[in-house]
């Protein structure tokens, strides 16, 4: 882009350009009124910041694609006889965080309509979600928990066993203080049954609905405590 | 025998030597004859506003330097605006490598009388000494006016399409003789009248008053050298 020099202004100088522009620009070699300039656009500094903006780009999405991609499943079911079954299901990414959240059976109320635990931490959703449904039931009640974890790595599946098993005794107090006594069957699914449910595209939970399943594969460890 | 449109077109060109008016009124005659000059040569479509720009401070030289016994002036012209625009190229090429050649491939070696026209006529300082002059001049019908280039700085339209209604409205001020005396005379803008009369919106007389008078003063024709750095909307209809 041509222009010429119309006013000095210290080390710049203003411009009138060919394309009916005024700009500011510094001063060139030798500069003086009535000089005709030629800027032109630095193409290595557009190119560099094209690169920049494309590794970002693609930064941004691998980690996007990182955070939002689940690597376990939480289920959380708490039954009451006949009548009461609520359970839910929590996908949590490699980081421990909650990215998805799914009813999967609610015959009377669903807690995740009310609260939203994306993004928690897997230990803290259990526990919110668990307090919310415990908070829900009648007084004077006996209550039965079955916490389900699926992850396709046996060290961090045992983990977060542990972590969860942790609050366990801070949701019993909880349920104590509303006269509702809480019982843990807790079933953990390991390595098998995930890639099971995940060539079938089905939740874990929903592994009976898979033919092939073959129950005589499975590989989890049966705790009842209590 | 010369025909008679000849002997105006000289009679023209003399009178062009020293009336400014005269020779901006030949810059803007001429102008589509500029256009094909350009265009056939460079093909390179960023740079045609450029290669206008160099055409027509060309053009100014070769009217200055025009003498009736070198022969046609049109192939005069054409032959100075030729050179220039491979100087300014070969200038280009020097500082930067290019993308590819256009000396290699579309380039026929200037011919020997026109690059000795070249030599003799085209003298960059005195150029841009009449450049100096012009801006002088005009930083004066400025501060009557009450603005400086600073403010125009930051009065001027950052959009091109905001530029180009810009000198649309100017072309419109400068075909109304009326209007244009009495913007003059008054020194400011009449933004309802023109508003009025040019269609355009009272919101763009209002927020770009200072750019659009500054832009009928180097139009109007006292300023042949700056008027050759006002753009010329290559794509639109009806460009000055």
């Amino acid at each position: 882009m041509k222009g010429v020099v119309v006013r000095l202004d210290g080390k710049k100088s203003i411009v009138l350009f060919n394309n009916g522009k005024i700009g500011r620009i510094l001063n060139p070699p030798q500069c003086h009124v009535g000089m005709i300039v030629d800027v032109r656009h630095n193409r290595k500094r557009i190119f560099l910041a094209a690169a920049i903006a494309l590794v970002l780009a693609a930064l941004f999405l691998c980690a996007k694609y990182l955070y939002f991609s689940p690597v376990g499943y939480l289920q959380i079911t708490y039954e009451q006889g006949e009548h009461f079954k609520v359970a839910v299901e929590l996908e949590y990414n490699r980081l421990g965080r909650v990215v998805d959240t799914r009813p999967l059976h609610a015959k009377t109320f669903s807690p995740l309509g009310e609260m939203d635990v994306h993004g928690k931490r897997i230990d803290e959703a259990y526990k919110a979600v668990s307090l919310a449904i415990i908070s829900a039931l009648p007084r004077d009640a006996e209550i039965w928990a079955d916490i389900r974890i699926a992850q396709d790595d046996l060290e961090a599946t045992t983990e977060i066993s542990q972590c969860l098993g942790s609050l366990t005794g801070e949701i019993r107090r909880h349920a104590a203080n509303i006269n509702v006594e809480f019982k843990l069957y807790t079933l953990e699914l390991y390595r098998k049954i995930v890639m099971k449910a995940a060539t079938s595209r089905n939740a874990p939970d929903r592994r009976h609905q898979d033919d092939d399943y073959d129950d005589e594969d499975e590989d989890y460890g049966d705790k009842d405590d209590d | 025998m010369k025909d008679t449109h000849s002997i105006e077109l000289i009679d023209k060109i003399i009178r062009a030597k020293t009336d400014k008016r005269t020779l901006t009124g030949l810059l803007t005659d001429y102008l589509p004859f500029m256009k094909k000059a350009v265009s056939d040569m460079f093909y390179k479509r960023e740079q045609r506003q450029d290669n206008l720009t160099e055409a027509m401070l060309a053009f100014t030289q070769s009217v200055k330097t025009y003498d009736e016994k070198l022969g046609s002036f049109a192939a005069y012209a054409r032959a100075v605006i030729k050179n220039r625009l491979i100087d300014a190229a070969r200038k280009e090429s020097k500082t930067r490598k290019p993308l590819f050649s256009i000396f290699e491939e579309n380039e026929e070696a200037p011919g020997l009388w026109e690059a000795d026209i070249a030599k003799r006529n085209y003298d960059l300082t005195e150029e841009q000494n009449n450049l100096r002059m012009e801006i002088d001049e005009i930083n004066i019908r400025f501060a009557d006016w009450g603005f400086t280039w600073e403010k125009l700085m930051k009065n001027c339209p950052k959009q091109e399409r905001s530029r180009r209604t810009c000198h649309t409205i100017a072309r419109r001020i400068l075909e109304d003789e009326e209007l244009t005396a009495e913007m003059l005379k008054a020194r400011q803008m009449p933004a309802g009248k023109l508003s009025a009369k040019t269609g355009f919106s009272l919101k763009i007389f209002e927020k770009y008053r200072q750019y659009i008078a500054a832009v009928v003063l180097i139009m109007r024709g006292d300023y042949p050298y700056i008027h050759s750095f006002l753009p010329r909307f290559l794509d639109t209809e009806g460009e000055v």
